[in-house]
């Protein structure tokens, strides 16, 4: 298994006030798989992808990414970790808003070993023609593409999508959905997206779902179905 | 690196708080090179002077001619020359005193033109020659003899031309000194001989002054310790020296702790694209490099600028400063300490300051950083007790904005207090130096002052008698700086009228003592103060009963029967007279005429060299008070700017918006002007000490209320217009884009 979770558990705590936001989570990822966990609003999903991508720490439990335990690095080793194997997605874009477009996705390439042409993965995104906007200059999917191109561009082993079609269209989120899966053949990249949309799973190899921070069902998907097919 | 593309995009959009720290620091670093390189050079420009011109120890005039000069020289260990002097009149009013040539003590250094080759030639002092509208090559009559001048020259002695060493001002309209060469000397006058020494370090002064007095008698003698023509110099130097010294600094510093508070601010907005960098993989190394290089940019281009600035301006101010302090410059200081420092000084203060907003910024986790940085998890003590249930909404709001963020509030308040007191500087001195002219026209009512050279016994003259006499402190020596007088005086006088503290007429049956002298001495009202009397050495007890609130003289009165009593002198006995009008006495009877008007002048002159140099600092100071109400209201607007964006989406009219989210500010405004009034009387009066205590004036501070309101008017009118510009700014952007950058 590329990624294995046992057992992790997280509580957050608001002045007095306890909250357990994961309980007992179990999940595991084959590499060059795609994953999808479901969940509605504050189940605990972006909890769960955090404590994946090491921005985040479990209180409890094991993750382990390929053969490398995250749960007990320091941040200066979980750095190291984002910096060499995760690209984020998030869902509000977060990109440098003084960057133009080609720039943001260098920001990403600068800091790894092995990146991508930024031409090659501007092309493969379709913003070839505005590589030298702003953000603020592009449309919700476009900048979408952006923060996919600079995930992507460092060529991570795994990429972490949380709701990447949250914020976007029916007709643009097919798109980035079929994005990630072109990502996800041509790169053998391990992705994992998160999303309160039960049509997304379609495209999944494994589905997990999670409720209150408790994982209530998972299931490997058989009949795996292209993004362009997809309805909701 | 990629990242450091977006370094100058980033202050293109934050202009106001980036380019307008940079100018705040290039105002700042100009402002204190220019002074720290100015009181170098006076200072070691003096010394220097004073070293290679060998300026003497001591003068003193003899009975008969020395003629053994150079075999004292040896024995005595000194250098020993003779100069002849006369008083020539330039023309009806103003007397232009000669002396022969000298080349081994007090050696003329020529500022300006060449040192004397022909008979006709004279040297002259240059703020006589501007004050005659002379230039090197002028020519006139002196006598029968026409001079030409070789150029412009300053003597050790003479630094300050006084004309007389009981003197207190030079006024260069009325007195100046010249050098013609021997020749032209004995043709004109053969003048006054007198000697001037100067003795080494192992010399004996007193063994000297025996062995003249052997053969010969000393019939005058001044050592440069107490000649006020040597010590006025070293004095204008020291009071100036305190006050440029420390006020540009302490502009510096206050400009770097504002700057480094703005950058804190405008960098904390970066939060979440410090967190998504964080979250991507960047090192904390990577991100602070990045985020310290606005703190270099900000400070190096302030820095090195404003210090460039401050470089160029240096040579004119200079020049024109001289004047004031009769300070010849021989060889340029460029203080490069002072450079340093003010190169080095803003990134000292503002890149630790940068580097402990991302440190803290960076210990927090990726995720808390992208969420904005970690909110406060508790209301605040004020937010929480604050009930305002019976107020309006708009009221609500507008406190609830101010209480949330209170350091925003403080900074607001305190950065325009700082810019008020810079504002007001100029006022202050400009007010006090006036309200201290009209208090000594207030004191003094006579127009002609008369001092006899001998104690008269019997009214000689119209006018309204009176005595002075010199003391010094008990124990201390009869230096020239601790020297005071002691009046007898008639009461009532119809010449002398002495306020107290509440502006009211003291009687002159009191011994009353001036507030400068008091505060010398450090005596109150029924003190009793032990004196030692100038003249012959005998020791006195003077209780004071009160103090006069006068600003200028360091004087005791009493009436003139007891001064009398006490001196044990016959009743009747005076030395001066006082009168509205011109007295016809016998010019061998004076040893001093002083007219109302010259007092002022001369007082006027006194005041220049501070006037000159506080005024540049407070005009400097001005504009950066003015850069900085720009700089923090449009911190304040722009840190508004979610707030207002909001409210627009919400449907409120602009002006709705302004009055709900900026009036409060306008009160911030007005408290913090009105905070700065108490604090620049208080800082000022520190100031003025620092310049009183060396120069014998008490220095009140006062402010006309016209000063106050135009001081406020001009903060206002700033506050209004860059809070003009921050609307603008903010109206310019579309409401999409805002939501947009609430996401980013
Ligand atoms: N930093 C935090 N402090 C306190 N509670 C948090 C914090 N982050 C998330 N939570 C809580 O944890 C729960 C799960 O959050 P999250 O994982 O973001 O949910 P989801 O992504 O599924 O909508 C929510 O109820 C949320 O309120
Ligand atoms: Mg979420």
């Amino acid at each position: 298994m590329f990624i294995e979770i046992n057992q992790v558990n997280k509580t957050y705590h608001t002045g007095d006030v306890v909250f357990q936001a994961l309980t007992d989570v179990d999940f595991t990822l084959e590499r060059k798989e795609i994953g999808v966990i479901l969940g509605p609003s504050g189940s605990g999903k972006s909890t769960l992808l955090n404590v994946i991508g090491g921005v985040d720490s479990a209180d409890s439990g094991t993750v382990k990414i390929g053969s490398k335990v995250i749960t007990g690095m320091n941040s200066k080793e979980l750095t190291l970790y984002r910096r060499a194997s995760v690209g984020f997605i998030f869902q509000f874009y977060n990109l440098i808003p003084n960057l133009t477009v080609e720039e943001n996705v260098e920001v990403a390439t600068n800091i790894s070993a092995h990146p991508m042409k930024v031409d090659d993965i501007l092309r493969a995104v379709g913003l070839t023609d505005k590589k030298k906007r702003f953000p603020r200059e592009l449309s919700g999917g476009q900048q979408q593409r952006v923060s996919i191109a600079r995930a992507v561009a460092k060529n991570p082993e795994l990429l972490l999508c949380d709701e990447p079609t949250g914020a976007l269209d029916y007709k643009t989120s097919k798109d980035i959905l079929a994005l990630l899966e072109k990502i996800n053949k041509t790169l053998g990249t391990t992705i994992l997206i998160i999303t309160h949309n039960n049509a997304i799973s379609g495209i999944a190899d494994r589905v997990v779902r999670i409720r209150s921070g408790e994982i209530t069902e998972s299931w490997i998907n058989e009949e795996k179905i292209p993004a362009e097919r997809i309805e909701w | 690196m990629v990242l450091n593309r977006k370094v100058k995009r980033t202050m293109a959009e934050h202009k106001s708080q980036y380019i307008g720290s940079i100018v705040l620091i290039i105002l700042s670093c100009m402002i204190f090179t220019l002074f720290s390189i100015l009181s170098a050079n006076l200072d070691t420009n003096n010394r220097d002077f004073q070293k290679k011109n060998v300026q003497e120890n001591a003068h003193f005039t003899v009975q008969k001619p020395l003629n053994n000069l150079e075999s004292l020289e040896k024995t005595y260990h000194m250098r020993l020359e003779k100069r002849l002097s006369f008083d020539a009149s330039f023309d009806h009013d103003t007397t232009l005193r000669l002396f022969s040539p000298s080349d081994r003590v007090n050696k003329p250094f020529i500022q300006k033109g060449h040192a004397i080759r022909k008979t006709d030639e004279i040297l002259l002092d240059p703020s006589f020659a501007k004050a005659q509208d002379l230039s090197v090559g002028d020519s006139w009559m002196i006598g029968d003899q026409k001079f030409k001048i070789a150029g412009f020259m300053v003597l050790p002695d003479y630094m300050y031309p006084l004309k007389s060493e009981s003197d207190l001002f030079s006024d260069s309209k009325q007195f100046g000194i010249g050098v013609i060469s021997e020749k032209a000397f004995r043709q004109l006058n053969n003048g006054a001989a007198s000697y001037s020494a100067h003795f080494d370090h192992n010399a004996d002064k007193r063994a000297f002054k025996r062995a003249v007095n052997r053969t010969n008698r000393v019939t005058g003698w001044l050592d440069s310790t107490n000649n006020p023509r040597i010590l006025f110099v070293n004095e204008k130097i020291k009071s100036i020296q305190g006050m440029t010294g420390s006020l540009p600094i302490a502009i510096l510093l206050l400009t770097c702790a504002l700057v480094s508070i703005v950058l804190w601010r405008t960098l904390k907005t970066e939060f979440v694209q410090i967190g998504t960098l964080y979250a991507l993989g960047y090192k904390r190394r990577e991100i602070m490099r990045h985020y310290l290089s606005y703190a270099w940019i900000v400070s190096f281009i302030g820095s090195v600028l404003g210090t460039a600035i401050g470089l160029i301006a240096v040579n004119p101010m200079l020049q024109f400063f001289v004047g004031y302090f009769n300070v010849p410059i021989i060889t340029m200081n460029w203080n490069p300490s002072a450079l340093l420092l003010s190169i080095l000084l803003p990134a000292l203060l503002l890149v630790p300051v940068t580097w402990l907003v991302i440190h803290r910024a960076l210990r927090m986790s990726p995720l808390e950083l992208m969420r904005g940085g970690k909110k406060k998890s508790k209301t605040g003590f004020l937010e929480r007790h604050l009930h305002l249930n019976g107020l309006r909404f708009k009221n609500k709001f507008r406190i609830r904005e101010l209480v949330r963020n209170v350091p925003r509030t403080l900074l607001m308040v305190f950065g325009v207090t700082f810019a008020s007191m810079l504002l007001l500087l100029g006022f202050g001195l400009q007010n006090s130096i006036q309200f201290m002219m009209d208090g000594n026209r207030d004191a003094n009512h006579y127009e002609y002052n008369y001092l006899y050279n001998s104690i008269k016994t019997t009214a000689e003259s119209d006018g309204e008698a009176y005595s002075a006499f010199s003391f010094a402190p008990e124990g201390k020596t009869k230096n020239a700086e601790n020297l005071f007088s002691v009046y007898g005086v008639h009461h009532p006088s119809d010449y002398l009228k002495l306020p107290d503290s509440n502006g009211h007429r003291l009687s002159l049956s009191q011994t009353i003592i001036t507030r400068p002298l008091a505060d010398k001495l450090a005596v109150h009202e029924g003190d009793t103060i032990k004196v030692t009397s100038a003249l012959d050495n005998k020791k006195y007890e003077i209780k004071i009963d009160k103090i006069a609130q006068v600003y200028t003289g360091t004087a005791v009165y009493m009436p003139i029967e007891k001064l009398n009593a006490l001196l044990d002198l016959p009743s009747g006995s005076h030395n001066g007279v006082w009168s509205d009008k011109k007295l016809t006495i016998a010019s061998d009877q004076l040893a001093n005429t002083i007219s109302r008007k010259d007092t002022q002048n001369s007082f006027k002159a006194m005041i220049q060299p501070m006037q000159a140099s506080i005024g540049s600092i407070a005009l400097i100071a001005f504009l950066i008070g003015l850069v900085i109400v720009y700089v923090m209201t449009s911190l304040i607007i722009e840190e508004n700017k979610e707030t207002i964006s909001m409210l627009k989406v919400f449907g409120y009219k602009q002006k709705e918006i302004y009055s709900l989210v900026l009036s409060s500010n306008t009160l911030l405004v007005i408290l913090g002007y009105a905070l700065s009034v108490p604090l620049i009387i208080l800082s000022l009066g520190g100031l003025f000490r620092s310049f009183s205590e060396s120069a014998n004036l008490s220095f009140p501070v006062r402010f006309s209320v016209w000063s106050i309101v135009i001081g406020f008017v001009i903060i206002l009118i700033t506050y209004g217009i860059s809070r003009y510009a921050g609307k603008r700014k903010i109206s310019h952007i579309a409401l999409s884009d805002i939501l947009k950058s609430r996401m980013e």
